[in-house]
């Protein structure tokens, strides 16, 4: 059985390194993986983003599937990774500073 | 309207500043510190949380006053008050409370069990026949002043406090009446201990001079694109000890593939430079010179919070002073309420985007502190549109006064021209 819902069945594939739960461990993920690796996942994900978007919109983030919050996760972790790609062509973009001192305490929800 | 660049002339409308060369020695000298904590921090309201954070009676919540060494619970009580107490068990001195909120109608101090209501009373003595000559009705939890503007609850470190939370905002305050602060209701908040003075860390942001260079892998073509290619201000707004600082954002910017998805699918306006629709009310103080070319205001609430306000969404950058060049800093993002996943994948978005954005800026600060802190800069100089930290300048020395080797003018006195 597919881990996305129907449309998306093609990006099965990213679920288990980049269905990521947590804001911070996303973030982390970031951190650890370098710009070819996050350029892979992005250039897989990114054209297919608008459309998953568009369904998501119809999703409502109280008691969603396993395979929907599966997409929405895809799509947190590409919201992560992206300014890596689309604004520093690296993975942090903080320069002579650690960027894990700026801790999240609280995030957002988890899905 | 300011359709272009936008000009010169912030500073000479408050000519009290001055021009001249700005000491570092506020920023650096321990003894000036120490001056601050009293004069400053432990004599002005100070925002705790927002009411919306405990909605339903019982619903509490434990801040942290990190420069006063204090913990203060502030609870919403049977009678849908807000209250607010020490967090000082009146036995032995150990905190009532311990975590960050939750809901009650009791508090029993984990130490002895001393136990009290959401009014504050002594309520429960364990093995109370021991202990000798309680007076009860005078070992309450030690009540601390609390107010709330606009859904912001502040307290006060003082019993009595000079005046009310109302006039301390001032024209602060009733100019910023009015913004929809209430329907940001989901949140997430960053922390970093940094070593830099808080009025350093303050300065990062009420100026966007630096926007296109420090921030020119990010945020410089939505804030100081090719229209505005130095990054100046649209506005500057002096409101007594409060200031605001107007952000200039680009209307034709064209965002990258998923920073544009972002933007579609937000639940709301959110924080985005030149986005502005100018079809939301808002009130006369946001945006003050009704530029079309706004994209968010940075208002310093003396001494330090900072609410940074868009067309449909704000943040809030708190410091809270630990040393003359220690401080902890806390980012806190509000939004309205994601209902969808494209929803919950937009505010991700822009928590991120400003979360790197603000690693940029944090990357300059402790640098900045060293200079100062070694002595090898000794005299800053601030440009027209770096008038915001001017002004704080301005406001701390006139409390502080002269000291630390530091020129300033005494309180109600202007500063003179250099």
């Amino acid at each position: 059985m597919s881990l996305l819902p129907d449309e998306f069945q093609d990006l099965d594939a990213l679920v288990e390194e980049w269905a990521i739960p947590t804001s911070s461990a996303r973030a982390e993920k970031r951190l650890q993986s370098n710009i070819e690796c996050l350029e892979g996942f992005y250039n897989r994900l990114a054209p297919r983003a608008e459309r998953a978007l568009a369904y998501l919109q119809t999703i409502a983030l109280e008691g969603m599937s396993e395979r929907d919050s599966n997409l929405l996760r895809l799509l947190l972790t590409l919201a992560e990774v992206s300014p890596a790609i689309e604004w520093y062509g690296r993975p942090d973009g903080a320069i002579g500073l650690d960027s894990r001192r700026f801790k999240l305490v609280l995030e957002l929800s988890r899905v | 309207m300011k359709n272009s660049q936008p000009g010169m002339n912030l500073t000479s409308k408050y000519p009290e500043l001055g021009t001249g060369p700005i000491s570092t020695g506020p920023y650096c000298d321990h003894d000036f510190f120490e001056k601050e904590v009293e004069v400053i921090f432990k004599k002005n309201w100070l925002w705790a949380i927002r009411e919306s954070e405990i909605p339903e009676p019982g619903d509490y919540m434990v801040k942290d006053l990190p420069t006063l060494r204090r913990s203060v619970i502030i609870i919403r009580g049977r009678d849908n008050k807000l209250r607010a107490f020490e967090n000082v068990c009146s036995h032995r001195g150990a905190r009532v409370v311990v975590g960050e909120k939750g809901c009650a109608h009791r508090f029993t101090c984990p130490f002895h069990a001393w136990t009290y209501n959401t009014e504050g009373a002594l309520v429960g003595v364990p093995d109370a026949v021991g202990y000798f000559d309680l007076d009860r009705s005078k070992l309450g939890l030690r009540v601390v002043p609390c107010e709330t503007w606009e859904g912001f609850v502040f307290v006060h470190p003082q019993d009595t406090p000079g005046e009310s939370l109302e006039e301390y905002l001032g024209d602060w305050g009733a100019a910023m009446r009015g913004y929809p602060f209430a329907n940001g209701s989901d949140r997430y908040q960053y922390q970093a201990v940094l070593n830099v003075n808080w009025k350093v860390a303050i300065d990062a942001f009420p100026e966007t001079l630096h926007v296109p260079y420090l921030h020119k892998d990010s945020v410089k073509p939505t804030l100081a694109g090719p229209r505005n290619p130095f990054g100046h201000l649209v506005d500057f707004v002096a409101y007594d000890r409060h200031r605001t600082a107007s952000v200039w954002g680009d209307k034709e910017y064209a965002a990258p593939k998923v920073q544009g998805l972002a933007y579609t699918h937000a639940s709301g306006p959110t924080i985005v430079g030149g986005r502005y629709s100018g079809q939301t009310a808002l009130p006369r103080g946001v945006n003050p010179a009704k530029s079309p070319n706004w994209s968010v205001d940075v208002n310093v609430v003396f001494p330090n919070f900072l609410v940074v306000i868009s067309e449909g969404m704000y943040f809030i950058h708190q410091m809270w002073p630990l040393a003359a060049n220690r401080t902890q800093y806390n980012l806190k993002g509000y939004y309205p309420a994601a209902k969808n996943g494209a929803q919950r994948f937009s505010q991700e978005y822009a928590m991120i985007e400003l979360r790197n954005t603000i690693l940029e800026d944090i990357s300059t600060m402790e640098g900045i502190q060293r200079s100062f802190d070694s002595g090898m800069i000794q005299n800053l100089h601030f440009h027209d549109h770096e008038v915001a930290l001017r002004h704080q300048y301005h406001i701390v020395t006139s409390l502080i006064g002269s000291n630390a080797g530091t020129k300033v003018a005494s309180p109600g006195r202007k500063l003179s021209h250099t």
